[in-house]
């Protein structure tokens, strides 16, 4: 893990503020040496729950370039946006009432580019993202969210590019066991990716899931 | 940081402003808010109005327990300043003799409340005036509010209009749904729909067969007024009778009457005939 970009505060953890002084959602604000951390509320953030479950597989540098689907108010994407100063964070999302709030944080952040989009129309943002991105993140309480991943992963991820994949058991079938479903969605994973990392996001979120995977074709 | 991703995001940010303008603008967004108001406006309304009667029956019971509508409550409380004012209620009153200072704050309640009904009813006529113009044929099949709380459950009108009919007709049941998904208990027969007037006035046990009625008229409305925006309210209209006029006749020809001699049966048969192999 990077230690550069991500700290631990304690329990938690937090990313360097890329706006001293601002918060985006009401976290707190902690001072660490000479830099101000965000801390990272694995409540709001999926992505920090993982990490709380232990996450090993953390592929996110500073010049990263992510595609971000389902960025919804920007939480996930501020604490991205931290780590990754010098690369640049597609976030991509489809509620216009999510889009006003995660369009105002974009404003305040030079590497997030907010596109107001369906993460399954790919070709209506084709022409925005000509370079290959490093790595995809997807959270998008859908159906369909594997497929929607592998196109947007064939248009848009570089070779040997890491998909990180939240699933929501209850969006897909709400009738049968989330563990059931969780295997499921891996199988499906494999005629694209290498899953690398699972992990539970219990107690943070109920029957989701966290699926790390390589993109290896 | 590149050249060119700056330029990247720039584009980014001038589209993304340009269609979030968009896609604030239509009017479905519009209609959703302001269901969603009135129904928030009626839920406190309805607790500050118990309120307001429990208050008041401090000063004058006998006004309390007279005027039964709660809009007219909050009007008549915040008009009158003593109980002397009241001419058609007795003013051998029970209740204490409070001092005006108390009853200032108590008028002054009121008076919020009977604004809050004022604005409540202009939200309603704006409602209306909204879904005539932009959704006439769900307007017609409808009315205004069913119409509009299945547009604001959707999210805007596109979305309703890619639904089954019988997903419309439990919309808002969600809950009921799921458990009977689940564990297989009784599945429901209405949503949102069942504030339709035709819902409201139809027989209990015919109930689901109206919905799915009203449902599929319903789907069929939101798609003209999606996707071609023609005036189709009459045709509508139409089917909608129709669907219900066979509902009517099944109904009697089950009971073994002939449609439109209902009224004149003897009351033998007003009672439910028992079922087969129910209990004796």
């Amino acid at each position: 893990m990077n230690e550069e970009i991500l700290k631990r505060i304690g329990k938690d953890f937090a990313t360097i503020n890329l706006n001293p002084g601002r918060k985006v959602y009401g976290e707190k604000l902690n001072k660490k040496g000479s830099k101000e951390c965000r801390l990272w509320d694995p409540y709001r953030s999926k992505l920090s729950a993982a990490l709380r479950n232990g996450l090993k597989e953390f592929p996110f540098k500073k010049d990263s370039k992510v595609l971000y689907l389902g960025a919804g108010n920007g939480t996930t994407v501020s604490h991205i946006s931290d780590m990754c100063t010098d690369g640049m964070i597609f976030g991509v999302e489809f509620s216009p009432r999510a889009m006003t709030d995660f369009y105002q944080m974009a404003l305040t952040r030079k590497n997030v580019a907010p596109i107001l989009e369906s993460a399954n129309h790919t070709d209506a943002y084709k022409d925005i993202i000509p370079e290959k991105v490093d790595i995809i993140y997807e959270d998008v309480a859908q159906k369909a969210q594997v497929d929607i991943l592998k196109k947007n992963a064939d248009a848009f991820l570089k070779k040997g590019g890491y998909v990180f994949l939240m699933i929501k058991a209850r969006s897909i079938d709400v009738t049968r066991s989330p563990q059931k479903i969780f295997n499921e969605v891996a199988n499906h994973m494999y005629t694209h990716f290498k899953v690398i990392e699972r992990i539970d996001l219990e107690p943070y979120e109920k029957d989701h899931m966290c699926l790390v995977g390589k993109y290896e074709l | 940081m590149s050249n060119e991703l700056i330029v990247l995001r720039e584009k980014c940010l001038v589209r993304t402003k340009k269609n979030l303008k968009e896609a604030l603008g239509i009017p479905d967004r519009r209609i959703a808010q302001t269901v969603s108001a009135i129904g928030e406006l009626e839920e406190a309304l309805c607790a500050c109005s118990e309120r307001l009667k429990d208050w008041y029956s401090l000063y004058y019971p006998e006004a309390a327990t007279r005027i039964k509508k709660q809009e007219a409550f909050a009007r008549i409380v915040s008009d009158k300043k003593l109980r002397s004012e009241f001419t058609d209620i007795t003013q051998d009153s029970i209740g204490a003799d409070l001092a005006p200072n108390d009853i200032h704050h108590i008028r002054a309640f009121a008076k919020s409340l009977a604004l809050l009904y004022s604005e409540k009813g202009q939200l309603e006529e704006y409602l209306e005036k909204l879904m005539k113009k932009d959704f006439k044929n769900l307007y017609a099949v409808a009315g205004a509010p069913v119409g509009a709380k299945l547009i604001a459950h959707c999210g805007d009108a596109a979305r309703l209009a890619n639904l089954p009919s019988s997903t419309i007709q439990v919309l808002g049941a969600e809950k009921a749904l799921f458990r009977h998904m689940k564990t297989g208990a009784k599945p429901p027969k209405y949503g949102i729909i069942l504030s339709h007037n035709l819902l409201q006035n139809a027989k209990h046990d015919e109930r689901g067969k109206v919905a799915r009625a009203i449902a599929s008229v319903i789907s069929i409305a939101v798609k003209v007024d999606v996707f071609s925006q023609e005036d189709n309210t009459e045709f509508l209209t139409k089917k909608l009778e129709n669907k219900l006029k066979v509902i009517e006749r099944r109904r009697l020809k089950k009971r073994g009457l002939e449609p439109g001699k209902e009224k004149g049966r003897s009351k033998h048969t007003d009672f439910k005939s028992p079922k087969k192999g129910g209990k004796k």
